[in-house]
């Protein structure tokens, strides 16, 4: 009989049907992930051979275990630590009111599992709070491999259909194809204003409208190399509307109506003035200028997790 | 992925000594066929999409003979599925056609009567055999990685970059890290290109690198002695190996 015993249907992934489940050996309780090979002639789905390929390599108290991968002809299961919920239902449940603290140990999760992954060269893709699993301990990890890609050399154009599209960085809204690590943390950005607030920050409707939220939240980016370029009174303010190059992106528009930008402080209640400079810095509309995981963690925003006088 | 070798898969469960590689290539005959490496050209496909379907197709063969799998399915096999994972996915029946296009060039020898569902079912076998283990770690993003130290010039590099691609003729990929491997390359590079490096501060250099210098020389030497095995080598003499092979072991099955 099968190793593991279904207890309920947990939901829909990318590809399948979840299932909480328990090993009938061990009692261990896991999360299965159900492919259908329905397709004869393709074989396993591309995203499926990318998720458990990935998984395999990537092991991390902040990534999501793959325990084993079943293969039989008409359906491939992957096995992963159970997980209660996600960030999507934990921010919820909260009646989208989180506490602050709660808030920072989630991000430095989030931003730990994100520098593992880019220190391994893969670029998860999909940052969302349905794809941050959590348990009832607290753990944050990162889940649904199945648009990342391990990255390296030659730099190729990637699918710009990536990243859905609240948690999509503004280079890729407007057509770059040659983004790297930079997009996964304009979607920690995202995800830590959400948390902050309780409510999607930037909720777009399409790619045009998502375009919009963000240049009225952060000012239309202006570009510094363009010809003809004056600097604004506002420029010296809000520095990170700045954004060198971004008239050169296929779907930049001279039409696009400028915005001053508001200032973050009053939309966001909750966030300490160190916690509102990080998210200036995850959300930098340069992907250069954006701060990297490595450096976010280095932040003094987390300065309170750090244990006294420890580094 | 290529930061972390020394945690991957590719060194903790794939890395052979000479001596476990030649005890399973002692049962499956010293001629492989390499066409994988013919489709993927073809295909248009990246190098180390290349580099990856020869290396799945060698990973198969450790443990399988061409008498379970044939391999020129299993070729087509390795080369649509290094495709996905190189997330430059081709369709079933573009392989195909690619691959019957491949062997008919090398010989009329070759039978290929399959079609898309054999090779889903081939990608069964492959992925069950490398527990879907498929990231790998190739000697070309160790050389760019070195070179962004080293500052070579561009002949060296690109020389460098096609000794790369001929050591995947050979089977070290499945014997040494890529680092050693692409200072092999490094190193032979010197003879088309001194890379703007005199001798002396080259010897420096290599001194300082924190690589085993041995398995260096030992890959330089095999690389060597690979350029000389080509002078005599034709490909038409291949299918008719690979079927008195087949037919060897079927005679003692």
């Amino acid at each position: 009989m099968e190793k593991y015993q279904k207890i309920e249907k947990l939901g829909e992934g990318t590809y399948g049907i979840v299932y909480k489940a328990q090993n009938r050996e061990t009692s261990e309780v896991v999360a299965l992930k159900r492919i259908r090979l329905d397709n004869e002639e393709e074989g396993v789905p591309c995203t499926a051979i990318r998720e458990i390929s990935l998984l395999k390599e990537l092991k991390h108290p902040n990534i999501v275990g793959l325990f084993d991968v079943l293969h039989t002809e008409k359906k491939l299961t992957l096995v992963f630590e159970f997980m209660d919920s996600d960030l999507k239902k934990f921010v919820d449940a909260s009646g989208g009111d989180l506490e602050p603290l709660t808030v920072k140990h989630l991000l430095y999760q989030l931003l730990c599992g994100v520098a593992y992954c880019h220190r391994n060269r893969v670029l998860h893709r999909d940052l969302k709070p349905q794809n941050l699993l959590i348990n009832k301990r607290g753990d944050l990890k990162l889940g649904d491999f199945g648009l990342a890609r391990a990255f390296g050399i030659p730099v190729r154009s990637y699918s710009h259909e990536v990243v859905t599209l609240w948690y999509r960085a503004p280079d890729v809204l407007m057509g770059s194809r040659q983004y790297d690590t930079s997009i996964d943390l304009w979607s920690v950005g995202c995800i830590f204003a959400e948390m902050a607030t309780g409510r999607p920050f930037f909720a777009g409707s399409s790619v045009d409208d998502q375009i919009l939220h963000i240049f009225k939240i952060m000012g239309t980016p202006v570009d510094p190399l363009a010809p003809g370029y004056v600097p604004a009174p506002g420029d010296s303010e809000g520095p990170c509307r700045l954004w060198p190059g971004c008239s050169q992106l296929p779907e930049w528009r001279a039409g696009f109506p400028a915005f001053p930008g508001t200032p973050l402080e009053p939309l966001l209640p909750k966030l300490s003035s160190r916690g509102v400079d990080l998210l200036r810095l995850l959300l930098a509309y340069a992907p250069e200028e954006r701060i990297s995981a490595e450096q976010a963690l280095q932040h003094p925003y987390f300065d309170d997790l750090r244990p006294a006088g420890g580094g | 992925m290529a930061a972390n070798y020394w945690e991957s898969s590719q060194f903790q469960r794939f890395l052979l000594t000479r001596y476990e590689l030649a005890e399973a290539e002692a049962m499956h005959a010293a001629q492989m066929t390499r066409q994988e490496l013919r489709i993927g050209k073809r295909l248009r496909a990246r190098q180390e999409i290349n580099a990856a379907a020869h290396v799945y197709f060698k990973r198969f063969y450790i443990n399988n003979t061409f008498y379970d799998i044939d391999p020129y399915l299993m070729a087509a096999t390795c080369v649509f599925l290094a495709c996905k994972s190189g997330e430059c996915p081709q369709h079933t029946k573009y392989v195909l056609s690619e691959a019957k296009a491949v062997f008919a060039e090398v010989s009329q020898d070759i039978r290929f009567p399959y079609d898309a569902a054999d090779i889903a079912e081939c990608e069964s076998y492959l992925l069950e055999e490398m527990k879907f283990y498929l990231v790998l770690h190739h000697p070309y993003q160790a050389l760019i990685d070195i070179n962004q130290q080293a500052g070579l010039q561009k002949a060296s590099l690109q020389a460098a970059w096609s000794i790369i691609n001929d050591s995947y003729r050979t089977d070290m990929a499945l014997v040494y890290p890529p680092h050693v491997i692409a200072v092999a390359a490094l190193f032979l590079s010197r003879v088309v290109d001194q890379g703007g490096q005199p001798d002396a501060e080259a010897q420096q250099w290599y001194a300082d690198l924190n690589v085993d210098i041995t398995d260096v020389l030992q890959v330089v030497g095999e690389l060597l002695a690979v350029y000389e095995v080509w002078k005599g080598y034709t490909e038409d003499k291949m299918p008719n190996t690979v079927s008195r092979y087949i037919a060897d072991i079927a005679a003692t099955a």
